[in-house]
């Protein structure tokens, strides 16, 4: 099994299998761009970007899906209904983090390229907008209302007549 | 990072149905921004207008850039027939479309008979149209009177359901009634790719199709299967054929194909399949460039086809019900080069009525297409001389890769029966073939497949002329009739032999002398009404053909399997992959030796009920 050692924002040094690192196409295209020969084992990936909490769940999450179909994005899939409601049980357990922690794993998912997890984390977050008040969405997320009470107003008339379909 | 906190909301925002996007819009500024500067999630924003909230629909058409509308009325509340019984409605509907139009990007109209054209000019950008239950043309009403229709059927002309999702692959649409009418030429620019037109169809139907439609949409990725449809496209047109013959009395029938209906098509850019049924006119101003493939069925009866083929520049698969003569005067008009061309039906009829015109205009048309044309299919339902001219010009003129001539003589049975002089006429025509058929397949150096439906009398000296006419020949279709089959006779290259008579008689060749003839074949193809055959003779053919991968076995009205039959698969060295079966009549004994052979060889069974 080859392996790939992948260092952390805190210099922290983790290896693990290549099958499991290449699920992110930045280290892929990475390893590519830069020659680094996947049988030398000396050669460090550096990721500034992720610290060591967040890579090990990452690199966690990688490891339970490594064998996931690769799902290809098209135009179509583009245009339809995206659903919420279709976070495996596995899933849904590893993202029983604190709101920190899944931002940061958005963050990283986002910056390693691992489409998987980048949909699995913005589900998650989507479900927490879902069914709220746009005051109870500011709650949860700790967001301050930046409208004049008169933008606020406009906004509000914009959409007074919505109903939930 | 900036940047990337906006794409990781956009993320985010794109799970989020338009209510709670609506919600989202209101948190603070940057969610706001967000939302209401990007086109795929305004997209979710629907603009809902009905018959009591025009007014209200108008304001909020006025405060924000809606890219998608909701038109729908309840039964009952737009009576059809009195289109201008409410002013304030048509204005108020006018305005939203005025104020919206050229940024509307999906329509959903529902329940609505008003002067719909007039909305698809003022939305010229739309990249999803979806209209249910919408009549487009009062003035066809008045021909499909309620009073000459099953009642069920009365309601058809006023159903309509079409759902164009963007970059569709295929798109069925079934309606009884005007599909496009009264759509100016500069209109609404439809961009799906395949369109297959069929009337006749009822409520039911149309809404099992919508469901089909929703599936066979459903994104394919390269290199992946596509997902299953509920039910296969051509188990729906078996059903539109049985409502036709079940709830419709033959005069109501004739009276329903009768009615004009035309179908103009306007600027199909995108389209690349078309496929007509029973519709009676196609406007000649159709605009497809691309076009191609193109499928249309009862030719004779609709007009326009040759307008339409003049258009169509890139035109690569044809195929007609019949060879219209009408259509060919002028060739050389036709911009498109043919890569295939199939004519279901020469009927000696025509070749008689038309005098030499036909095989003159068939000719002058192949003529054209003779530097593209790689495969050819003709179905002839005659022996008339004529054939034999255009036989020999396939085969003078054309570089085929494959050519299919089939015989279907329906009605020989039926008049050798009767009629002595007609058998004898018959015969003559039938004979004439034959006796030229050496001199047809010669020089047949590039076919790869050949099918032969027709009871062929040949000698050896023929059968061993075929094989060495046709060296590349890679698949046959045969119905063996022959005196005796030689054994010089080879087919060194056939991978796939199909043969479609199995008993034997004095005069006839056996399935099993032809299969002898073919060492290399992959595949082999025995059908018959009753399919009883020799396991010592299969035993020699698998031992002859080393590559025999496939058997593909059909009795169409009855299948037998003996003990030694099965005993044959059961041994170790049989080298078959594949037993696909196809039998009408599957009793419990039956499936027993099936599921002995599945469960005891490594051979892939595959059992088909013929219905």
């Amino acid at each position: 099994m080859q392996t790939i050692k992948l260092q952390s924002s805190d210099n922290e040094i983790f290896e693990c299998d290549l099958a499991v690192a290449k699920c992110s196409a930045t280290i892929r295209t990475m390893l590519e761009d830069l020659g680094i020969d996947e049988n030398s084992e000396d050669e460090v990936v550096p990721l500034p970007n992720v610290n060591s909490a967040i890579l090990r769940k990452v690199i966690q999450f990688c490891t339970y899906h490594k064998d996931d179909p690769v799902p290809s994005s098209t135009d179509d899939d583009e245009n339809k209904e995206k659903r919420t409601d279709d976070i495996t049980s596995w899933d849904a357990d590893f993202l029983k983090v604190d709101q920190g922690t899944l931002f940061e794993l958005i963050l990283a998912a986002n910056y390693l390229d691992i489409r998987s997890l980048l949909d699995v984390t913005c589900k998650t977050v989507a479900n927490m907008i879902k069914g709220k008040t746009p005051d109870e969405i500011r709650k949860t997320f700790n967001i301050k209302n930046d409208f004049t009470p008169a933008e606020e107003e406009q906004v509000r008339k914009e959409n007074t007549w919505c109903e939930e379909k | 990072m900036e940047e990337t906190l906006d794409e990781i909301l956009l993320e985010i925002f794109q799970y989020l149905p338009s209510f709670a996007l609506h919600n989202a819009e209101q948190v603070c500024k940057r969610w706001h921004e967000t939302i209401t500067t990007t086109s795929k999630l305004q997209q979710k924003i629907v603009l809902e207008v009905n018959f009591n909230n025009t007014a209200e629909a108008l304001e909020r058409s006025k405060s924000f850039p809606y890219k998608s509308v909701n038109l729908s009325m309840e039964d009952g509340q737009a009576p059809p027939l009195f289109p201008t019984m409410n002013r304030e409605f048509d204005a108020n509907i006018k305005e939203i479309f005025t104020i919206l139009g050229n940024d509307l990007k999906i329509l959903q109209i529902k329940n609505v008979e008003r002067s719909l054209p007039m909305l698809f000019l003022m939305t010229p950008n739309l990249i999803n149209l979806n209209l249910c239950n919408v009549d487009v043309n009062h003035q066809q009403l008045r021909l499909y009177p309620n009073e000459i229709l099953d009642q069920n059927l009365s309601y058809q002309h006023n159903l309509l359901l079409l759902g164009i999702p963007r970059r569709a692959r295929e798109l069925n649409v079934g309606h009884e009634g005007p599909l496009f009418a009264n759509l100016n030429p500069r209109g609404h620019p439809f961009i799906f790719e395949p369109l297959i037109m069929q009337r006749n169809i009822n409520r039911g139907d149309l809404v099992n199709r919508h469901l089909n439609l929703a599936v066979q949409h459903h994104p394919r990725p390269e290199g992946q299967q596509p997902p299953q449809p509920i039910i296969h496209p051509r188990i729906r047109r078996m059903g539109a054929f049985r409502l036709r013959q079940e709830r419709i009395n033959q005069r109501r029938r004739a009276d329903l194909l009768r009615s004009y209906t035309k179908v103009p098509i306007v600027k199909l850019n995108h389209l690349k399949f078309l496929e007509i049924k029973s519709v009676r006119k196609v406007l000649c101003w159709i605009e497809a460039p691309i076009l191609k493939s193109f499928i249309i069925h009862d030719a004779a009866n609709c007009d326009g086809i040759e307008e339409l083929l003049v258009s169509t520049g890139n035109l690569e698969k044809l195929v007609m019900d019949q060879f219209v003569t009408s259509y060919f005067e002028d060739p050389e008009n036709f911009k498109f080069q043919l890569k295939q061309l199939e004519i279901k039906s020469i009927k000696e009829a025509q070749l008689v009525d038309e005098n030499e015109k036909f095989v003159y205009n068939l000719i002058k048309f192949l003529k054209t297409q003779k530097e593209s044309l790689k495969d050819l299919t003709m179905n002839f339902s005659t022996v008339h001389p004529d054939v034999i001219k255009i036989l020999n010009f396939v085969n003078n003129h054309l570089s085929l890769s494959n050519f299919s001539i089939n015989f279907k003589l329906d009605n020989f049975i039926d008049i050798s029966s009767t009629a002595a002089n007609s058998v004898n006429s018959i015969m003559s025509g039938y004979l004439s073939i034959l006796n030229n058929f050496q001199h047809i397949i010669s020089n047949c150096e590039n076919v790869t497949s050949l099918d032969i439906n027709f009871d062929m009398y040949v000698d050896t000296e023929v059968l061993n002329h075929l094989a060495m006419s046709m060296p590349n020949l890679k698949r046959l279709s045969i119905h063996p009739f022959f005196t005796k089959v030689s054994s010089s006779t080879v087919f060194e290259k056939l991978e796939s032999l199909k043969i479609s008579k199995l008993r034997e008689g004095p005069h006839t060749a056996t399935w099993y002398e032809m299969a002898m003839t073919c060492p290399n074949i992959k595949e082999l193809c025995l059908v018959d009404e009753v399919f009883e055959i020799s396991s010592m003779k299969l035993k020699m053919v698998l031992e002859n053909a080393k590559n025999l991968k496939i058997l593909n076995l059909t009795g169409l009205m009855r299948f037998e399997i003996s003990e030694e039959f099965l005993r044959i698969f059961l041994d170790d060295n049989v080298r078959i992959w594949k037993i696909e079966v196809h039998a009408r009549m599957q009793p419990e004994e039956f499936r027993e030796k099936m599921t002995i052979l599945t469960e005891n060889t490594r051979i892939q069974t595959v059992l088909h009920q013929i219905s």
